[in-house]
């Protein structure tokens, strides 16, 4: 007569085994899962986010005459691509950032100068150039 | 009989392994993609200091400022700041002689008959008010600063100035 219980169950224990590699295989799916969409999503619009915000406010505390060189470089790794990544809109007074497919982000500034930006790449760093001038 | 029963099991945990990546992924989107930083309270201060470095020169305050257009003459962009409804900014010039003073720190002053001048959302100082005593997440973030000046005739004046900044940012459409 066979012995009850798990692991002197013959079938019963190649059950179990089958069950536990579903398990782990699930859970590494799962890990996989979760660390694609914070890199691929999270980090991305996180990023995003900074980086209007803190240019928002670089902007708002320059002056007439005054220029800048903003590192860029983890916008531009991020992005995959290095035009169109920070756009300032001198009409409606706002810092547009373009690193994720699925949108961008923006944030208003209150000075009143004309910011002129350029993208600007010293060795392997990638940089932005920001002028301001009086309207 | 063990494949049978088997498959039986497979198929509720199939099921709540797809119900858990759903509840999962639902969840981790969100809560990275509504994370916020906070930076109103810098923006607060940021326009106090603006304004008071274009207004107060060596300690003068030109008076003549509450009868133009300062914003304009400080570079601030006066339909962002009055128009948008993110931000405040008021003004208050008291003379010396009708203020109070505690212990000599910034929060313990207390003056009468201001002439004022203001711009955006007025109600952003009352919010302030309130969030010095209540939990508020979104109300707005504040920042305020009194100043001993003189004008051109050399009178004594209190200036105390006020900023508020709501904003949060926005997200933008795919071009």
């Amino acid at each position: 007569m066979m012995k009850k219980g798990i692991f002197r169950d013959k079938k019963g224990t190649e059950v179990l085994t089958e069950e536990i590699i579903f398990i782990v295989l699930n859970l590494i799916f799962f890990a996989a899962l979760f660390i694609f969409i914070i890199n691929s999503i999270g980090g991305k619009a996180y990023y995003q986010q900074v980086y209007a915000k803190q240019l928002a406010l670089v902007l708002d505390e320059m002056k007439p005459g005054t220029s800048i060189l903003v590192d860029i470089t983890d916008a531009v790794k991020f992005a995959g691509k290095k035009e169109n990544i920070i756009n300032i809109d001198n009409t409606n007074k706002k810092v547009v950032v373009r690193i994720t497919s699925i949108g961008g982000y923006s944030y208003t500034y209150f000075n009143n100068l004309k910011f002129t930006s350029k993208y600007s790449p010293i060795g392997d760093k990638s940089y932005l150039w920001i002028e301001a001038e009086n309207v | 009989m063990y494949k049978k029963g088997g498959a039986k099991y497979l198929s509720l945990w199939w099921f709540f392994v797809l119900a858990s990546i759903l509840v999962g992924v639902v969840a981790v989107v969100y809560f990275i993609t509504s994370a916020s930083i906070n930076v109103k309270q810098t923006e607060a201060e940021i326009l106090v200091a603006r304004v008071s470095e274009c207004i107060i020169t060596n300690n003068q305050f030109n008076s003549e400022i509450f009868n133009s257009n300062f914003l304009r003459i400080c570079g601030l962009n006066e339909n962002i700041l009055s128009s948008s409804g993110n931000y405040y900014l008021q003004l208050e010039l008291y003379k010396y002689n009708d203020c109070v003073f505690g212990d000599k720190t910034e929060d313990k002053v207390s003056c009468q008959n201001p002439k004022e001048i203001s711009f955006g959302v007025q109600n952003f100082k009352a919010q302030c008010e309130l969030k010095k005593t209540a939990e508020a997440k979104y109300y707005p973030e504040c920042a305020e600063k009194y100043f001993d000046v003189r004008d051109k005739d050399g009178t004594k004046l209190v200036l105390h100035i006020f900023a508020a900044s709501n904003q949060v940012g926005k997200k933008e459409n795919i071009k």
